[in-house]
Parts: C-alpha cells; structure tokens; sequence
C-alpha cells in the first residue's frame, strides 16, 4: 500500500481523468458524480461517466444506469411497479417516490425534489460534451472506485 | 611642478619610515606587575629547564616506540536476519532497534523478526473511527452487479514504525530485558487492535499464536495489561498511539480483494537462517 504519490484516474491509454461531485439534493446526501476528461489545448471538456452517490451508497456505476435513475425521477408518479430504483408510494393521499436501496434508512423524495434533481442532471452537462460517454465510457472497477472516492474525500465522515 | 615634487617626497620618507619599522624591532615596554615571590620565577625556569631534557631524551629513543594497532571493529560481524526480505520500512525499523542497540540477544531477535516478518507479508489495518463504509453497486467485466464495500483505513506497519520511532529513546531507557518485552507488547498491542481480512478473530488468533511461543510471554502478557490498563509508566507508549492517527494518512481499502489477500496471506511460516553480517 505504498502510496506517496498523488492518485490521479487514468483512463485505458493513461489520458487523465477528473472526478466532480455535484449536489442533487443534501438533505437526502443525493449526489451525481461525474467523470470527466479535460483537453486543455482545445479547450474542451468530454463526459466519460455519471454516477449517483446516496448516503452511503453507490447506487448506479454506470451512464446508462444513471440515466434510468433520472427517468424514473422524471416520471415520478407515471411509473409503475417495473421501475428498478423507485417505488412509487402514497402517504396521507401525496404520492412520493421510495428509494430501493440496501441502505439503512427509508429515503423519499417528493415530487419538487425529483423535478430538481433531473433539472439539475440536465444543467450540469452545459458545457460538456456528451458525446464521449457514448462512445468511450470509463467503466469503474471496485478498486479503482474505492481509490476514487478516497481521494475525494468521500470516505470520511468529516 | 612643486606640488608633485613635494608628494614624492613625502611617499619617500613614508617608505623608509616603514623600512625602518620592519628592519628593526621596535619593542613596546608594558608595565611590569611586581612579582610576589620571587623564587616562584626561578622555580619555573626550572621545571621548564628539566621538560626540555625530557623531551630530548624521548627524540633520541624514536626506533624503540611500538606502533598503535586501531582496533579492527568495522570488521566485527553479527549473528543476524537477512533484513532484505523486509520491506524497506520494516527493515529500517529492524536495523534501528535491532542492529543499532545490538539487542540481538535470543529469544528476543528471533521474536522480533517474526513479527516484521509478518508485518512485511501480509496487510494489516486499522479502520478509521471516521470512515464512511459506502456500499458500491458496481457492474462488472460481465455486467453484473457486485456488491462490494469500500472502507478508510490506517496502515498497521506505520502505526508501529511511528511508535517505535517516537519513544525509542525513552524504551532505552529501561533496562535490556525491560526495553525488548516493551518493544515487543507494544506491536502486539497494535496488532491486537488491527484486522486482517477486516476480521479482528483473525488477528487476535495469529496475536494469541505468536504470544504463545515466546518464552516470555507472561511478561509480555503483564505489558499488555499495564498498556490496557493504561499505566503511568507505558503511557507514553499511548500517547505515541493516538498521535499517530493524527499524522499518518489514509489508504482506500475493498473488500472484494479480502479473497487474494487470504490467498496470499504467509502467516506461520519457518524463520529463515541467520547470517554472519556486518553492521
């Protein structure tokens, strides 16, 4: 576990990648963490993945995942029982939307809070090219994602 | 025309004033202190006259003198480990306890080296009290979804290193025996604190092995109560231990390498020889 250098995310031919986390929701700890890859020269930067970070739980790993996440969301109550992250529950005659997680507490999230999140999914692509993430996704193992999170100081509680 | 004339001359007369003062001692007279007894002087010249004659002597005698011989210690050599199999860090720590204070007495040495042995082999850590455990749902090379955990956690190797480190001046100050079960208690303690495969029974049960088999284990089992019962004397040895979190950094770890790391594990394995070393 030698580890006096700097981790930095490469990708398969060692271009450098960079990770940021954008809040969808704090009260819920709902966050998207997207990868990205700068070119300087031309001034660009391409997606290469999003991932959906809850609490304590990496829920989708995968672009394609995410987007489902986000749909569900934009559907809210149109839904139904074959949705994969959200059911859609009632109480006291509001709909909301449990999350269908392994984690420790019940997690629901109203109908405002899932129009934000998608909102916000949408805005953070503005000056980003997706284009990328169709064609050369960076797919995360567990260990380089463990090594990912370290870094960014997701693993502490502080 | 005049004025010239008159500044040679002057350097003239400076340089033969200066000529003058090289030439010819000038001897500036101080006041002389009176001397308060008067034969003190002579005896001086005495003792003085009669070093000079000793010193003549010894010049004559030069061929009877017999050489120095230095003494030869660069070329003692030790009973000792092979440090190179160590990890770096572990074998700096070997050298430092071991080699510098020649505490190479059995059975500490070979007590001692087991335990960097097995440090250097396998992987123990420690879990941060502030880590988040984040549970990832990751697709893999198939695109199945593996759940896997990814914990913050401290390195065992260097918390010892920084303990030992620390209060090795102080642990010398104890007598040999002392110095050597406090050296060995307080990497047992940490050992005991740590996991292995993120399993503490596993851990304390090589702990429990490796006490077992030492020849003093009940005085390493009387420092491991002094330490739990957190005694004015060791608790130096604690406070090194807590300050160590402070300064050491993190490390990621998964779970999913628990099965290679039990693959890989060499936890009781034969000491290997000692060697004739030099220092």
């Amino acid at each position: 576990m030698a580890h006096d250098q700097i981790f930095t995310l490469t990708d398969e031919i060692g271009v450098e990648l960079q990770i940021r986390h954008i809040a969808l929701n704090l009260d819920k700890e709902i966050y998207l963490l997207q990868v990205f890859e700068e070119n300087k020269k031309l001034n660009k930067k391409y997606i290469r993945n999003e991932l959906v970070l809850i609490g304590n739980q990496i829920l989708t790993s995968r672009f394609c995942d995410t987007v489902l996440f986000m749909e569900e969301l934009h559907l809210f109550d149109i839904g139904n029982d074959q949705n994969k992250y959200l059911d859609i529950k009632e109480y006291k005659n509001t709909k909301n939307l449990k999350l269908n997680y392994s984690g420790d507490s019940a997690i629901f999230i109203s109908k405002s809070e899932a129009k934000a999140m998608y909102k916000i999914f949408n805005l953070s692509f503005l000056g980003y090219s997706v284009a990328a993430v169709l064609e050369n996704e960076f797919k995360f193992t567990p260990q380089i994602l463990s090594k990912v999170l370290h870094e960014n100081k997701l693993l502490s509680k502080e | 025309m005049v004025f010239l004339e008159v500044l040679i001359l002057i350097l003239i007369i400076l340089y033969l004033v200066y000529l003058i003062y090289k030439f010819t001692e000038i001897e500036i007279e101080y006041e002389e202190e009176p001397l308060k007894e008067e034969g003190h002087f002579q005896k001086e010249n005495k003792e003085v006259r009669d070093l000079t004659s000793i010193i003549e002597i010894d010049l004559s005698t030069e061929t009877n003198i017999e050489p120095l011989y230095e003494l030869q210690t660069h070329k003692v050599k030790y009973w000792l480990y092979d440090s190179s199999v160590l990890r770096y860090s572990l074998e700096k720590l070997y050298k430092e306890v071991a080699h510098k204070n020649l505490w190479i007495n059995e059975p500490f040495h070979s007590k001692f080296y087991e335990l960097l042995l097995l440090l250097s082999r396998n992987e123990f850590m420690i879990i941060d009290k502030n880590s988040k455990v984040i549970t990832m749902n990751v697709r893999d090379e198939n695109n199945k979804i593996k759940v896997s955990n990814a914990y913050q956690v401290f390195s065992t190797n260097e918390i010892i290193q920084y303990i030992i480190n620390k209060c090795i001046k102080k642990i010398k100050t104890f007598n040999e025996k002392d110095a050597n079960n406090i050296i060995l208690s307080t990497i047992i303690m940490v050992l005991s604190k740590s996991v292995y495969c993120l399993s503490y029974d596993l851990s304390k049960g090589i702990v429990n092995n490796i006490i077992d088999t030492y020849e003093f284990s009940k005085d390493i089992e009387y420092l491991l109560k002094l330490l739990e019962d957190k005694d004015s004397r060791l608790f130096f040895i604690l406070e090194a231990f807590d300050e160590a979190f402070i300064f050491i950094d993190t490390y990621p770890y998964n779970d999913i390498e628990i099965k290679q790391q039990f693959q890989e594990s060499q936890l009781f394995q034969e000491l290997p020889k000692k060697f004739f070393l030099e220092i």
